[in-house]
């Protein structure tokens, strides 16, 4: 309703450097959104099988293993640490991922760094940590499980696309704070205004339009 | 919005699991918990999308907590029974959704403010 006074107000679609491109576009952040579903829908066929609301999963490379995988002794402390199987923790973790990605405007490196930075401590750090674990379950487990695998590879899939948006936050944010003080960067942190922070957004995209403009 | 709306689903989830997890009908604390949680959860996502109450969304988070809490506290050690893990799904879930701003889609009202005032009184005329 209000998006179309906001055009007036400010440039959602102006590219931060160092990119040529904005890292809060729609177009990359649906896609990101798409490709952890995909990861979502393994977690949660993974998450009945351990819920034993189905009697078995599909692996099409390594068969037994990955029902031995789902049944092991390092995935049933996970649920007593947890409360529920870690599948399901997975998925919703991967949710997480879905929710995160679409929430925000086109310009939420500048306007939510917040959002952007929780959203990429759900995409990064814990995408490379869970990626790790599984690519160690043959020497913890013994066994392997090729949707787990899968997943594994879609974590560093959206790592790779997720970087550059947090990236943009965090040059945005720590310029805020050399330019400012502690007090402005907090403010900007938690999306509110200020003149220095807002001085800022505009050098970061006017910076990349005289980098890449003249073409 | 769409968060505000999917944390109704999640609430309106609630008040339908004593039938879906079969609660029995002695276990009067699962049945008042989850219909009076599921009424809670409501109540806070539809006062959260009226604008000027929109951080109220944020005590979603503390539903979140007491719904985690108490399925680990009653059925220690874990895991939890069926009726249990479903709280604390929605915890999960609730945390998630409770964070995300009802109108996402948009800057933040005072950046928007403080944009406003910077075109001047003129800017949205043209």
């Amino acid at each position: 309703m209000a998006e179309y006074g906001v055009s007036s107000l400010t440039d959602l679609e102006a590219a931060p450097e160092p990119w040529e491109y904005d890292p809060s576009r729609w177009s990359q952040r649906i896609k990101i959104a798409l490709i952890a579903a995909v990861a979502f829908l393994i977690s949660v066929y993974m998450g009945l099988y351990q819920w034993k609301l189905i009697g078995t999963v599909w692996d099409p490379l390594f068969g037994e293993q990955t029902v031995r995988v789902l049944d092991s002794d390092v995935s049933s402390r996970i649920e007593t640490w947890v409360g529920i199987p870690d599948a399901v923790l997975g998925a919703l973790a991967y949710l997480g991922d879905i929710l995160f990605a679409l929430a925000g405007s086109t310009r939420r490196w500048q306007f939510r760094p917040w959002m952007v930075v929780l959203f990429g401590i759900d995409v990064i750090p814990l995408g490379i940590v869970s990626a790790i674990l599984v690519f160690m379950q043959a020497a913890v487990v013994g066994s392997w499980c090729f949707l787990c695998l899968v997943t594994a590879v879609i974590s560093l899939v959206l790592v790779a696309l997720a970087y550059d948006e947090v990236w943009s936050s965090l040059v945005y944010l720590k310029r805020v704070w050399k330019q400012g003080d502690r007090r402005s960067f907090w403010k900007a942190f938690w999306g509110r205004p200020s003149q220095v922070a807002y001085e800022v957004g505009e050098a970061m995209v006017a910076q990349r339009k005289a980098t890449y403009g003249k073409r | 919005m769409w968060a505000r709306i999917i944390e109704v689903m999640l609430g309106c989830w609630l008040l339908v699991s004593p039938f879906v997890f079969r609660h029995p009908a002695a276990d009067t604390f699962l049945w008042i918990n989850d219909l009076a949680v599921g009424g809670v959860v409501i109540t806070i996502s539809l006062l959260g999308c009226w604008s000027r109450l929109g951080k109220i969304r944020l005590l979603n988070l503390v539903t979140s907590a007491y719904l985690y809490t108490i399925a680990l506290a009653l059925n220690w050690p874990p895991p939890p029974p069926g009726a249990y893990q479903n709280y604390i799904v929605v915890a999960l879930l609730l945390l998630i959704l409770a964070i995300i701003p009802t109108s996402s889609a948009v800057p933040p009202k005072p950046w928007l403010t403080f944009l406003e005032e910077r075109s001047g009184p003129n800017a949205s005329a043209q």
